[in-house]
């Protein structure tokens, strides 16, 4: 108990210290509080997960009763269980590579200790997030994790591109968040109360309820509040189409891209769906709905990565199309692969993150990978993670992410979900597009001649050690946690006890009777799956075309040219949304206002009514003479009445 | 039959009397109408054999009360007809009110009855003032209390609103008059010849 | 000797609070020189071991004496907030006092007097203890709105509240003399019974119409009002504080012991008249107030509004009204100690705020007590994290329960009016300068203010366990 408030209260003790205190304290105790307090909370969540591990137990603690509404209580608990704790442990640890990493990012930066303040409260956010044990609070630090993206995606404020970004963000987002709150309302309304456990004890009550949304067609409740459920969850894991903001995010210093747009908050939405796995497990199309949006997310997203030039937006396509994977492997139901994958390119992609980060440190804030190239030999140490990361990324065999990849396709093979085959084929394909992107990035930032003018490859030199130590910290576990956790996590049942599997869903279970070992597991995805050679094959395509520059046949390449522009244009996403869309959506209110708000409510409504409240209030207070007979009356008056009254 | 008469004739002349206090234009004819007033509700004591408390009446509210009234009514020289126009702007109002809310009693009131519950034991006491000196020292101890601590409230209020010590005032202080000692007032002057104001 | 010990065990805190009467008097009377010291801290002390005694205080659960004095778990409570508050107006007087030029030392004396008197209403057993208990409070408060000797409006307002509480007590008094003779008896026990066993006489019913006229009149409700901003606005702040705070609760009292213990039985009679009263208050309080341009008779309008809130809820016979209720008066006491206490602790920085316009610049003066005002706006407002704004929903959502969603309705649009001249407040406060270059710094009679908006804010957000307290109340 201790332990856990600890764990999830002390970085938002530091937030507070060096948010309010800020004016007061050195840059370097700034930086000591808030790394020392996401230490502390590291440390309580992996002595947490150790008892968790020894005995087996999930907690349902009750805080307290913050208030009672009717029938509804409003609580503030915490559910400690391995779903948690698993999410728990990665977030501490990216968090606190990243603070430690931010030392030596943002060294120069005005907003250093505003900076140390926001990510703190972020990772308190994103405690109370994944800990909660009701769907109140969990909102809470859904919408508490939103907003401190957004005022970090707006960190440089005085960025016009930054603070477009992070408007971007806030309204994408809300989009699903509303989602999300009519979600809750539903089940909340079917079940009687926002506590998980209550709910899903409930859940038999709401299986058969219709809801009719059209006056014509009627759908199951629980498919209804699934799907909500996962639009709050598109909103804020990026799924297609909304999907947006997320490279648009970029604009934020690099270490929150690593921290919160690539290995916690972005994941937010598939813990979600994990941890409400029970609700929607009733319902198959919600599945299906999943699944397809995933799949297509990890297909499409990846395309574009081949063509941006921006190291980070590269690298945000990817986690775009990583997040496709997740979701694709909630879909079929295989939330333990889900949630496994996240965990480990929780490592990874924060380790490509940041690795780009000290790329930039190092060229002096150039983003763009054309004017990089052949930084090999000078940064030795930032090459050698970010290799490894790519490696992880682009799951070559015996690396973290080759196991989960692997795992995650197997299952979304052997499902029996409507859309599963055409899942597998597209996540297929999505694994060479990973590998092409990848390898394009690090082709062309780490080999080839250096190609920048205005900064000379002479003055580049190797980060200082605060940004280089977290990349060595986060390569280990790129490389073996995959291979570590595949056992006991996907194997052994880890998640038993927090995520329900309904047993028509089983598909996973024959991939796990044919498992034997790590080394077995290597030696089967030789034998039975493609996967590992489109791999391979997009190594060498990626090696021929960006390494040995060899030029494409002619036809070829004008094929890829008019792709290009396609995807270069974000599939006109963004076009859609803003001439479409916004700008109809502006028209609209515009005219609205015009009419509903000047004229209906402004001049009948509210100038009106309190035109004619100001009216009969001068009136009465004529009333108001201060004549003692009068008032003396009153009384008598009163008497009369009242007698009157009840005379009868 | 004869209780009835002596009864409806102290009653209305006590309401002749309260109209007369209201609306009588010279003070001092109000205050001599209330004086009336307190006789007529003591002939409604006696009538409920309460001896001790209509002579009380008359001693208290009309020897002491209504004499330092008249006296406070003297002293201030009040001017005649200063509010006669509001109250006989309000007095048809006010009689219209009371004429409604007579009828809506007697329309309610009747046939209801008044419940008869004499206390015996006052009255079995032939010693009226005994009688009620045991009730208010046993049974009504708490009350007989609570309205001493009234009348101090009273009296606090009354010094504290309209006791004012203007300062600056002069007056004499017997105790520093005595207290003087020759030192204080007295101080011997050696004047050398010629030096003298 | 034996009566005497019964009475006193029951009566305690009552005792303690007269001996710490008379101890004052002594004390001012030999002190001539620093009475406002001396009556001050005679004051404080007894107000302390008036509250010590009922917070430790070993107290046989039900005292019942002979039908004159009674006393049980929740009177106990309703007696250890009421001191409470009187604690803190006292020590929050003093500052206002201190800059007051006549002799001040007999202000305590009222202030224990009307606390004395509150005691004996909740712990009342028969009509004419509790009526005694109603005339202490009610005395002291007009001599205290009558206290500041240089206001002439201060002996206006005094005047007109004493004369229309003397008609009060007089229809409060004829009740109840109609009630004896439909009952044959004034103890609340026996009256209750005749309710109940038989056929109700109308000399009953009428007779409880007088004391419903008294109770609006205490209330300051509508249609007898006209005291309410009349005196907050002559009236000192100490007093205002205190007719928006304790007088409340001593209304409520008022209110609880006759409609809800001695008449319950009659609630339909009373019930409607009531709640349209209430709902009237809310509406006419609320919508008067918009056109006030002196911040103090504004603040007088307020809480007629406020005052049918809490009439409206006590007048659900059934469900949790009353406890609502209660839960109101106290929030309404809490946001009064914070409004009024800034407004002394600015007056006593010779910052005086008496119209809209004295609030321009005040952020540029003093930004804390800028921030505290608007706190207490908000929460009276009913802007949701504050603790007024639980005390509205709670009543709102009784309202819907016992369907009375008319009502609900309308109380939410006068809120909404509401709303419109507290922001009003806040507008002039933060968004009007003006050229005084006055600054007040903190002192210790920022205190109180900033205990109570602490309260606000943080109860405010988490309610549960407080509002789970003054509902076990009553």
């Amino acid at each position: 108990m201790h332990l856990l408030l600890s764990l999830i209260f002390i970085p938002l003790l530091m937030s507070i210290l060096v948010g309010v205190f800020g004016d007061f304290i050195s840059k370097r105790l700034s930086h000591v509080l808030t790394i020392l307090g996401v230490l502390i909370s590291f440390i309580c969540s992996i002595m947490l997960l150790n008892d968790f591990l020894i005995t087996q137990q999930t907690q349902d603690i009750l805080l307290f009763n913050w208030s009672i509404i009717g029938e509804i209580e409003f609580q503030i608990g915490f559910l400690v269980d391995s779903l948690s704790l698993a999410m728990a442990s990665m977030i501490t640890f990216v968090s606190l590579m990243v603070h430690i990493y931010t030392i030596g990012y943002m060294e120069h930066d005005e907003g250093y200790k505003r900076f140390f303040s926001y990510i703190s409260l972020f990772t308190f956010s994103m405690l109370m997030l994944i800990f909660s044990n009701n769907l109140l609070q969990l909102f809470f630090g859904w919408e508490a994790v939103g907003l401190v993206s957004y005022l970090l995606i707006g960190f440089w404020f005085k960025k016009p591109s930054a603070i477009n970004a992070n408007m971007k963000a806030f309204i994408v987002n809300r989009v699903g968040d509303l989602g999300f709150i009519i979600g809750i309302a539903i089940i909340v309304y079917y079940t009687g109360s926002l506590h998980l456990g209550e709910i899903f004890s409930q859940l038999t009550s709401i299986e058969g309820q219709l809801i009719s949304i059209l006056p014509s067609s009627s759908w199951h409740a629980v498919t209804v509040a699934s799907i909500c459920l996962f639009i709050g969850a598109m909103g804020k894991s990026a799924q297609m189409p909304l999907h947006v903001w997320l490279p648009d995010s970029m604009e934020g210093p690099t270490p929150i891209s690593a921290l919160i747009h690539a290995a916690t908050m972005v994941t937010a939405g598939i813990f979600l769906i994990a941890r409400m796995s029970p609700l929607i497990e009733l319902s198959s199309i919600a599945l299906s709905f999943i699944l397809i949006i995933g799949s297509l997310t990890a297909f499409f997203m990846g395309l574009l990565g081949l063509v941006q030039n921006d190291i980070k937006r590269v690298i945000a396509y990817s986690t775009l199309s990583q997040l496709g994977y997740m979701t694709a492997a909630l879909g079929v139901s295989a939330y333990s692969v889900g949630v496994y994958h996240l965990i480990t390119h929780g490592f990874f992609k924060a380790l490509l993150f940041l690795g780009a980060g000290s790329v930039i440190i190092a060229l002096h804030h150039e983003q763009d990978i054309r004017q990089m190239g052949g930084l090999r030999k000078k940064l030795p140490i930032t090459y050698i993670t970010f290799l490894i990361g790519t490696l992880s990324l682009i799951g070559f065999p015996g690396f973290s992410g080759f196991f989960s990849k692997d795992t995650l396709l197997e299952a979304v093979h052997l499902s029996e979900q409507g859309g599963s085959h055409l899942s597998y084929y597209l996540l297929l394909m999505g694994v060479l597009i990973t590998t092409l992107y990848s390898m394009r990035l690090l082709f062309l930032v780490f080999y080839g001649s250096y190609r920048s003018t205005h900064y000379p490859l002479a003055k580049v030199h190797e980060t200082p050690w605060v940004v280089t130590l977290p990349l060595l910290l986060l390569a280990i576990p790129s490389i073996f946690l995959g291979g570590l956790i595949i056992d006991p996590m996907i194997m052994g049942g880890y998640f038993s006890g927090a995520i329900f599997v309904s047993p028509e869903n089983q598909s996973l279970q024959e991939f796990i009777d044919i498992y034997h070992g790590v080394i077995e597991f290597i030696i089967h995805a030789f034998v039975a799956s493609p996967a590992i050679y489109l791999m391979l094959l997009g190594i060498l395509i990626s090696w021929l075309i960006w390494y040995k520059n060899y030029s494409l046949p002619k036809q070829f390449a004008s094929l890829i040219k008019m792709l290009e522009t396609v995807f270069k244009n974000k599939y006109y996403f963004d076009y859609l949304y803003e001439n479409i869309f916004s700008l109809n959506i502006i028209r609209l209110g515009k005219m609205l206002h015009k009419w509903v708000d000047a004229h209906l409510i402004d001049s009948v409504f509210v100038l009106g009514s309190a035109r004619t409240v100001q009216q009969i209030s001068s009136k009465t207070r004529q009333l108001h003479t201060g004549d003692l007979t009068q008032v003396a009356l009153i009384f008598f008056v009163l008497l009369v009445i009242f007698t009157a009254f009840w005379i009868s | 039959m004869v209780t009835d008469l002596v009864f409806f004739t102290s009653v209305a002349i006590l309401m002749i009397s309260a109209m007369g206090v209201i609306t009588s234009n010279n003070p001092v004819h109000s205050a001599l109408f209330l004086v009336s007033c307190f006789f007529q509700s003591s002939v409604l004591w006696l009538l409920l054999e309460a001896e001790f408390l209509a002579i009380a009446l008359i001693v208290i509210y009309v020897g002491a009360v209504m004499v330092l009234f008249l006296y406070v009514v003297m002293m201030l020289d009040i001017r005649k007809n200063q509010h006669k126009q509001s109250v006989s702007s309000i007095l048809p109002i006010g009689i219209g009110i009371s004429i409604l809310f007579i009828a809506e009693l007697i329309f309610a009131l009747s046939g209801t009855n008044v419940v008869q519950t004499r206390d015996t034991g006052v009255l079995s006491n032939p010693n009226n003032t005994e009688a009620l000196g045991i009730e208010l020292y046993t049974n009504y101890l708490v009350e007989f209390e609570l309205a001493s601590i009234i009348l101090l409230l009273g009296i606090i209020a009354a010094i504290s609103l309209t006791l004012h010590r203007r300062p600056g005032l002069k007056k004499q202080e017997i105790s520093q008059q005595v207290s003087v000692s020759k030192k204080d007032r007295l101080k011997v002057v050696q004047v050398r010849s010629g030096e003298g104001a | 000797m034996d009566l005497f010990l019964n009475y006193a065990q029951g009566m305690i805190p009552e005792l303690i609070l007269l001996s710490g009467l008379c101890i004052t008097i002594i004390g001012i009377s030999f002190s001539a020189k620093n009475e406002h010291f001396v009556s001050y801290s005679a004051s404080v002390l007894t107000f302390l071991a008036v509250v010590m005694n009922l917070l430790i205080g070993d107290f046989s659960p039900n005292v019942n004496l002979i039908n004159t004095f009674q006393t049980s778990d929740s009177i106990l409570s309703v007696k250890f907030i009421a001191a409470i508050l009187m604690l803190a107006l006292t020590m929050q007087s003093r500052f206002s006092l201190s800059n007051y030029k006549h002799k001040k030392g007999e202000f305590y004396l009222f202030l224990q007097i009307s606390l004395l008197g509150i005691f004996i209403m909740s712990s009342s057993a028969n009509l004419l203890i509790f009526y005694l208990g109603l005339e202490l409070v009610a005395l002291s408060l007009y001599t205290l709105v009558g206290f500041d000797r240089s206001s002439s409006k201060a002996a206006e307002a005094s005047m007109k509240f004493y004369v229309l509480g003397a008609i009060a007590s007089g229809f409060l008094l004829y009740g109840i003399s109609l009630v004896y003779g439909a009952t044959g008896s004034i103890v609340f026990s026996r009256v209750f019974d005749m309710t109940s066993s038989q056929e109700i006489s109308m000399l009953m019913i009428i007779g409880m119409m007088f004391i419903l006229i008294a109770i609006i009149f205490k209330f300051g409700a509508f249609p007898l009002f006209h005291w309410v901003p009349d005196t907050y606005e002559g009236g000192m702040l100490p007093v205002s504080l205190l007719l928006a705070s304790l007088s409340k609760v001593a209304s409520f009292i008022f209110f609880f012991v006759l409609l809800h213990t001695v008449f319950r039985n009659l609630n339909e009679y009373w019930s409607p008249i009531m709640m349209t009263l209430g709902v009237l208050s809310v509406t006419y309080g609320n919508v008067v107030a918009l056109k006030q341009s002196n911040l103090r008779r504004l603040i007088g309008y307020s809480t007629i509004g406020h005052v049918g809130f809490i009439i409206v809820s006590l007048s659900l016979a059934s469900g949790n009204g009353v406890g609502e209720a209660w839960l109101y008066t106290v929030v309404y006491a809490i946001m009064s100690f914070a409004l009024f206490g800034i407004l002394i602790s600015l007056s006593s920085h010779n910052y005086d705020i008496h119209n809209f316009v004295d609030l321009k610049g005040l952020y540029q003066s003093s930004p804390l007590h800028s921030w505290l005002i608007l706190i207490v706006i908000f929460s009276m407002a009913g802007i949701p994290p504050l603790l007024g704004f639980h005390a509205k929903l709670l009543i709102l959502q009784e309202l819907i329960i016992s369907n009375y969603l008319s009502v609900a309705i309308i109380l939410v649009i006068a809120s909404l009016i509401a709303a419109y001249y507290y922001l009003k407040v806040i507008w002039f406060v933060f968004f009007e300068s003006s050229n005084h270059t006055l600054k007040i710094r903190q002192s210790a009679s920022d205190f109180i203010p900033i205990l109570a908006c602490l309260i606000l804010v943080l109860i405010g957000i988490f309610p549960a366990i407080f509002i789970d307290l003054m509902l076990q109340i009553l």
